[in-house]
């Protein structure tokens, strides 16, 4: 489904994402994890478009996208979410949505014509990311979680195969957290996942495949099992 | 805020909404008939209120700044004037002459910084270097433009037996063309382009990854606002019979920016009245005290920008 084949980024002589491969397969949730600085971020915005790559490729059924713009590889259906929240301030939830769910190639030819009716589909996602309530309330006066399932809620709504998830639970408490875990057990099927996470219980408990970046490259990729059991992880991730 | 101001609110907001707007239509209506002799002055008023939305698209809901608006007001000015005064041709051929070179040039100055995306500083150098040259050009080049001297004098024609040169008429004509375009401009901004340009001015990266191609957006707003601002400027040299360079001259410009701030950028109706006060008031100023309306335009755009910078509509709005 998104192969990534060799992928590697140079600013100048640090090399951030060092020859990275690894494979998406249909439907599963995969956990890229790593310290710091490991290059996970990177990694995404290699995929998504917002770096190009210095060299290797991002197939995506079929196609080589590395190198598109961001709006390209969004419109042919992978989708991410930010580590840093990316939202709208001065606009309802209900907006967001209604630019998340419509069509994004049509604007100015749908301006003069009859308004779409979207409410259905905008109430759906609303519900999916506990946002039913604040549908109406402009995005900078919610609390951070809530901003924090505003910015899924975006990523969910696009028309997307893959979603990329760049640490989905930064800075949320502990129930904050677990719903967070909810939301992806409950899209699990749905879409293909490569969810990034510093919190190791989530990853290991919604996983099913994790691959472990160290110093830009991949350490190794297993069930969370053998992960979790590999020696090499063991001291250079988890300090053992 | 004082009750007073909170009552304007509530009447603006509620139910006095749609006689407010009535009463707007009827005075738009009338006023020539009412005060005949200030048909001309009303006429300004209008065509300057369709040139503050134009540029407020681009400032307000874009959130590009641009130095720019006069040149393109001033080249529809000049082209409708270059077409009768040096080619003899019809007015209204002066009208798709604008627009058409309009289109072009915004093509022209906004490709490099808004399709390749250098910028939004840059956006600022690229208006301001087009304006500067579109001011010299004016002035140096007396062949083309008639120099500092302008190109004119001519009036518009008669269409069904009306002499358009008349004040009353030309003002309805106008009145009907700022309808047509404020409207059309009001339902635009209206649809969900509206909030594609709101919500790229706020967070462009999350639009793009909402699969919005955001530079072609952008694009198109600098066109259309450079299309409707070449017309206002040509429906305004109708109604003077000269393109001189003050039509194109940086002091037009900063007159519709501090319109703009003073009505509430990204709010067309704000920008829409603010221009016909200003522009009433600055004839009343000229009476009193010459040099008065300049100081005051400053003191506006000081008072706005710091104090209340969602400008008239935000303060009736109650925005915080």
């Amino acid at each position: 489904m998104l192969s990534v084949e060799g992928l590697t980024k140079e600013f100048g002589s640090l090399v951030a994402v060092d020859d990275v491969s690894l494979e998406l397969r249909q439907g599963e949730i995969h956990g890229l994890i790593g310290p710091n600085g490991a290059g996970k971020t990177t990694t995404i915005n290699l995929i998504t478009g917002e770096l190009s790559p210095t060299r290797g490729s991002v197939e995506f059924n079929g196609e080589d996208i590395a190198g598109l713009a961001p709006e390209q590889i969004t419109q042919r259906g992978i989708g991410r979410s930010f580590q840093v929240v990316q939202y709208f301030p001065e606009m309802t939830v209900r907006k967001h949505l209604r630019l998340a769910v419509r069509d994004p190639t049509r604007t100015v030819g749908t301006a003069f014509g009859r308004r779409e009716d979207l409410s259905e589909e905008i109430e759906r996602v609303a519900e999916l990311a506990h946002l039913g309530d604040e549908l109406d309330t402009v995005a900078k006066n919610l609390a951070h979680g809530q901003q924090r399932f505003l910015d899924i809620a975006l990523t969910l709504a696009v028309d997307s195969e893959v979603i990329l998830f760049d640490e989905p639970a930064a800075g949320l408490n502990q129930s904050e957290t677990d719903e967070v875990k909810e939301l992806l057990e409950e899209l699990r099927g749905d879409y293909t996942m490569l969810v990034i996470e510093h919190d190791i219980d989530l990853v290991r408990a919604i996983s099913d495949r994790i691959t472990v970046l160290h110093n830009g490259a991949v350490l190794t990729t297993g069930t969370p099992e053998e992960v979790v059991e590999n020696t090499d992880v063991k001291e250079v991730y988890l300090g053992e | 805020m004082s009750s007073r101001m909170a009552d304007a609110r509530e009447l603006i907001r509620g139910s006095a909404r749609r006689p407010l707007l009535a009463v707007g239509v009827l005075v738009l209506l009338t006023v020539p008939i009412l005060a005949p002799g200030q048909s001309s002055l009303a006429t300004e008023a209008l065509i300057f209120a369709l040139f503050a939305i134009s540029v407020d698209i681009v400032l307000g809901y874009a959130g590009l700044l641009t130095l720019a608006p006069a040149a393109f007001f001033g080249l529809g000015a000049y082209s409708v004037a270059k077409v009768v005064v040096d080619y003899g041709q019809s007015f209204w051929l002066g009208f798709p002459v604008a627009i058409v070179l309009a289109i072009a040039l915004a093509v022209v100055i906004g490709y490099i910084p808004i399709k390749q995306r250098i910028g939004n500083v840059y956006f600022v150098l690229f208006t301001l270097a087009f304006g500067a040259i579109v001011t010299d050009f004016t002035t140096v080049t007396t062949s083309l433009t008639g120099g500092s001297n302008g190109l004119g004098f001519f009036s518009p024609p008669e269409v069904l037996g009306i002499d358009l040169g008349d004040g009353l008429p030309y003002y309805y004509f106008t009145l009907l063309i700022v309808a047509v375009f404020g409207l059309g401009i009001y339902r635009l901004i209206s649809s969900d382009y509206g909030d594609v340009l709101n919500a790229t001015r706020q967070n462009e990266l999350r639009m793009r990854y909402l699969g919005y191609d955001t530079n072609r957006e952008l694009m198109i707003a600098w066109i259309v606002s450079a299309a409707v601002s070449a017309l206002a400027g040509a429906v305004y040299v109708g109604m003077v019979g000269i393109a001189s360079p003050s039509l194109v001259s940086f002091g037009l410009t900063g007159d519709v920016i501090i319109w703009i701030i003073v009505g509430g950028t990204g709010t067309l109706l704000g920008p829409f009245l603010a221009a016909i006060a200003l522009v009433f008031t600055q004839e009343l100023l000229q009476t009193i005290w010459q040099g008065g309306y300049r100081l005051l335009l400053g003191l506006l755009f000081v008072v706005f920008v710091f104090v209340f910078p969602d400008g008239l509509i935000g303060l009736i709005r109650g925005d915080e």
